[in-house]
């Protein structure tokens, strides 16, 4: 019985879970003073998108459960509005809106595993690009 | 409750006309207090010498007597008495082993419980932390389905399926150049 209560105990699920939205700025000027929180992630990302430096702009999360709706404002008028339609862990059924402003951009489902991120090209900018990346695990 | 509270109850224990809710607390209060245990013990040896003494008379009590022979009895040091029955862990159980082998299952379910806790506190300290920003190459398994946009832009799937890069996007053209100064979060795109 003791045996039974120790499998239960520790096998019982018990997390949401935690999706991650950031705003990355992609440009080939060097940004002076810029920190360097891309620079591990610097060369895949400049082998997808083809910009030399990678800069964090916002970083924002949140923890969400099946049926729930966050919205992530990732700054510039641009926000994040996810709705996890199936929590099937490690994999995640959700539906993405990028808004900016009050205006949809794009939407689409989105299935992904734990541990996975993808990212949406956004609007060139000055002298780059911006980036969402999205994440969850 | 203070000892005075249980004392009043101790005679009628020893007499054993105690019963029910008070005769579990007394119990109860004697497992935890040596004071009350000892008078308990000592109450219960007087009422043995009386009887005993009592017992040795056939014909009717003579009072000097019976004192005179009780007293030197009373005075002498008691016993050493084995282990009070019924007294162990609160007077719970009525075996000493029996409530070794309680505390043993309550440790067990307690370190059970908190390797739990600690398995759950480390799952909400990666909760807490950020999701990574890529997953290490082959690590992350990313499906798009009725992708929409709105007029005026495209969107499609991009997947960099090389192994150095594997990467999923969504390549969305036609956004407007906007804006100049990246360091203003409010500014307009």
């Amino acid at each position: 019985m003791l045996a039974v209560v120790a499998l239960f105990i520790a096998a019982t699920p018990c997390a949401a879970a935690q999706l991650t939205a950031r705003l990355i700025y992609g440009t080939n000027v060097p940004v002076s003073g810029a920190a360097k929180d891309l620079a591990a992630s610097e060369p895949r990302l400049a082998k997808a998108f083809g910009w030399r430096e990678y800069q964090l702009l916002t970083e924002t999360s949140t923890s969400l459960r099946e049926g729930e709706v966050r919205q992530l404002d990732l700054g510039r008028k641009l926000l994040l509005r996810v709705k996890l339609l199936k929590d099937t862990k490690p994999t995640y059924l959700t539906r993405c809106q990028l808004l900016r402003g009050d205006t949809e951009i794009l939407q689409t489902s989105v299935s992904m595993t734990s541990g996975s991120a993808y990212f949406i090209t956004g609007p060139e900018y000055d002298n780059g690009q911006l980036l969402i990346s999205v994440a969850i695990r | 409750m203070n000892c005075a509270w249980y004392q009043r109850w101790l005679l009628a224990s020893v007499d054993d006309e105690l019963t029910g809710w008070r005769d579990f607390l007394l119990r109860r209060h004697l497992a935890g207090c040596a004071r009350c245990n000892a008078e308990s013990a000592e109450l219960r040896r007087v009422r043995e010498l009386v009887a005993e003494q009592k017992m040795r008379y056939v014909a009717p009590l003579d009072d000097r007597l019976f004192w005179q022979q009780l007293r030197p009895r009373l005075q002498s040091p008691p016993l050493p008495d084995a282990e009070p029955r019924g007294v162990a862990f609160f007077g719970l159980f009525p075996a000493r082993q029996l409530a070794f082998a309680a505390v043993a299952v309550a440790l067990l379910v307690a370190v059970l419980i908190g390797v739990r806790s600690i398995r759950v506190g480390s799952d909400s300290l990666q909760l807490a932390a950020e999701a990574p920003l890529l997953p290490p190459p082959g690590g992350g398994k990313v499906e798009f389905s009725d992708l929409k946009h709105t007029k005026g832009i495209s969107a499609s799937v991009v997947r960099f399926n090389k192994p150095d890069v594997d990467i999923a996007v969504i390549w969305v053209d036609g956004l407007p150049h906007l804006g100049k100064n990246l360091n203003l979060a409010s500014e307009e795109l």
